[in-house]
């Protein structure tokens, strides 16, 4: 696109309709163009990024030795876990640091990562494919001590339990905020954020009437998993004690509000502080993968609309 | 967690117009360089020019290294033209004295005659390229020619001058003649 200006093209597949957001890399900031209504192909020189859901990927975390290079350690963590998986196929590969010179890898099969992108009518190869629940971690600001950060996705949500910024636990659950959506769409014919959106106050009511029936279940639900996940830590064993506290990252305000309402086993949940000031009109999931799209190409200070 | 890629790894592409904007801001400086040295050395000659016009001018070939040859060639014929001129200089010059001095006794000797009131009687004059010899008598009541000065005057052109009184007599009742001699070498 040029020199000093690029586009960033986010492909988020999770959505149902053509959801492709863009926006352009200037001097350090991100201007967000919008959605695009068409299915909008990209150019050879635009930085493309594309969600990958989780039920494709496979995490383990590895022991390495301290290697320096970048390119080194992404061949050592792929045959490690060649090793220790016994996988035959050929994999994509990608890591995360964790304590005690272990790292969090994440891998995908490439079989499954091209099925999914022929099911998605995606014919190009994106600059980075970014898996689900990282791509909503990836802009929160990761407090100090032991945190649990719960997301909770369109498609599929997740715990990560870190130390610091280190992964030391992460737990897939069976919620999607879309089967919520759903229940609230038969009810009142919109869904939550179109509800959300339109500053409707008795739609706003009724929504949160609906809600307000199924958080216990929710929070029932998902204390149940995050004490799961605690237990399931992998490297290094904690106890509910030691958890200083709970961010929760979720999209859908009104079911924000009612779940921080709800009274918690754990001392401290809070809502989830972004690392830069997002517009109000990108969800988490977009915001991640748009700051992913500017770290490719150098420092990211702000994302602006 | 920022680093993280699950792609296969795209091959990274530039346009060819992006490409060709690139090499040109790889080129610019070099060619900005090329362009202010040539600059400066076009400044340079100017100035040298300015300076030195008459080695310009006398200049055949612009071959450097034939410059250096001509530029001792001119040097050399215009120190023997200096030379030249100098020594013809140097004989005009003592020519003129030489002018200067052969009628230099004659103009002082009538100045002096119409200076005093006294009538001068002029009895020999010899000058014969280098010495010269001037005999007169000064009729008066006393005498108005001062040999310090006579002597003074004609010392700043010629050598061993001697101005005498040779004698002093009583010509008529209180009238008086001085002879005088008056020698000198060119």
């Amino acid at each position: 696109m040029g020199i000093f200006k690029h586009r960033i093209l986010v492909y988020n597949l999770d959505q149902p309709e053509n959801h492709i957001l863009s926006g352009s890399y200037f001097g350090r900031n991100i201007f967000v163009k919008g959605y695009s209504e068409q299915r909008l192909l990209p150019d050879p020189e635009d930085i493309v990024v594309m969600n990958l859901p989780f039920d494709i990927i496979q995490t383990a975390f590895i022991e390495l030795p301290a290697v320096k290079n970048e390119k080194d350690m992404r061949r050592i963590v792929e045959l490690e876990l060649k090793s220790i998986a016994d996988i035959n196929d050929e994999i994509n590969v990608g890591y995360v640091k964790s304590i005690q010179n272990k790292v969090l890898a994440l891998y995908v099969k490439r079989s499954d990562y091209l099925q999914y992108k022929l099911s998605k009518n995606i014919n190009f190869e994106p600059d980075v494919a970014y898996p689900n629940i990282f791509s909503e971690l990836i802009i929160v600001k990761k407090l100090p001590g032991y945190w649990m950060y719960l997301v909770l996705g369109r498609m599929n949500s997740g715990v990560v339990v870190m130390n610091g910024d280190k992964i030391i636990g992460i737990r897939i659950i069976d919620f999607a905020l879309e089967d919520i959506n759903k229940i609230v769409k038969e009810e009142t014919g919109f869904g939550i954020s179109e509800i959300e959106r339109s500053d409707n106050e008795d739609l706003i009511e009724a929504a949160r009437k609906i809600i307000d029936t199924l958080s216990p279940d929710i929070v029932g639900l998902l204390e149940r998993e995050l004490i799961i996940s605690i237990n399931t830590t992998e490297i290094e064993k904690i106890t509910i004690n030691q958890i200083a506290g709970l961010c929760l990252i979720c999209d859908l305000k009104v079911l924000k509000e009612a779940i921080l309402q709800l009274q918690w086993s754990f001392q401290k949940v809070t809502e989830a502080i972004t690392i830069l000031n997002i517009p109000q009109r990108l969800t988490f999931a977009d915001a991640g993968l748009l700051y992913r799209g500017g770290v490719e190409l150098g420092k990211v200070k702000s994302i602006r609309w | 967690m920022e680093r993280l890629n699950l792609s296969d790894g795209k091959i990274k592409v530039f346009k060819l117009k992006t490409f060709l904007i690139l090499l040109l801001f790889c080129l610019l400086p070099s060619l900005a360089l090329i362009f202010l040295s040539y600059q400066i050395k076009i400044l340079r000659v100017g100035e040298l020019l300015g300076k030195y016009p008459v080695i310009f001018n006398n200049l055949s070939d612009f071959n450097i290294g034939s410059i250096e040859n001509q530029i001792k060639n001119l040097q050399s014929s215009f120190q023997k033209r200096f030379t030249e001129i100098s020594k013809a200089n140097l004989e005009i010059k003592k020519q003129l004295l030489d002018i200067y001095k052969s009628n230099y006794f004659l103009n002082y000797f009538s100045e002096l005659c119409s200076s005093i009131p006294n009538k001068v009687f002029l009895k020999e004059m010899v000058y014969d390229g280098t010495r010269l010899r001037i005999e007169f008598y000064e009729y008066g009541l006393e005498t108005k020619v001062s040999t310090s000065t006579v002597y003074e005057r004609l010392s700043k052109v010629y050598q061993n001058v001697s101005v005498q009184l040779v004698e002093e007599k009583t010509f008529f009742s209180n009238t008086k003649y001085f002879h005088y001699v008056v020698e000198g070498m060119k």
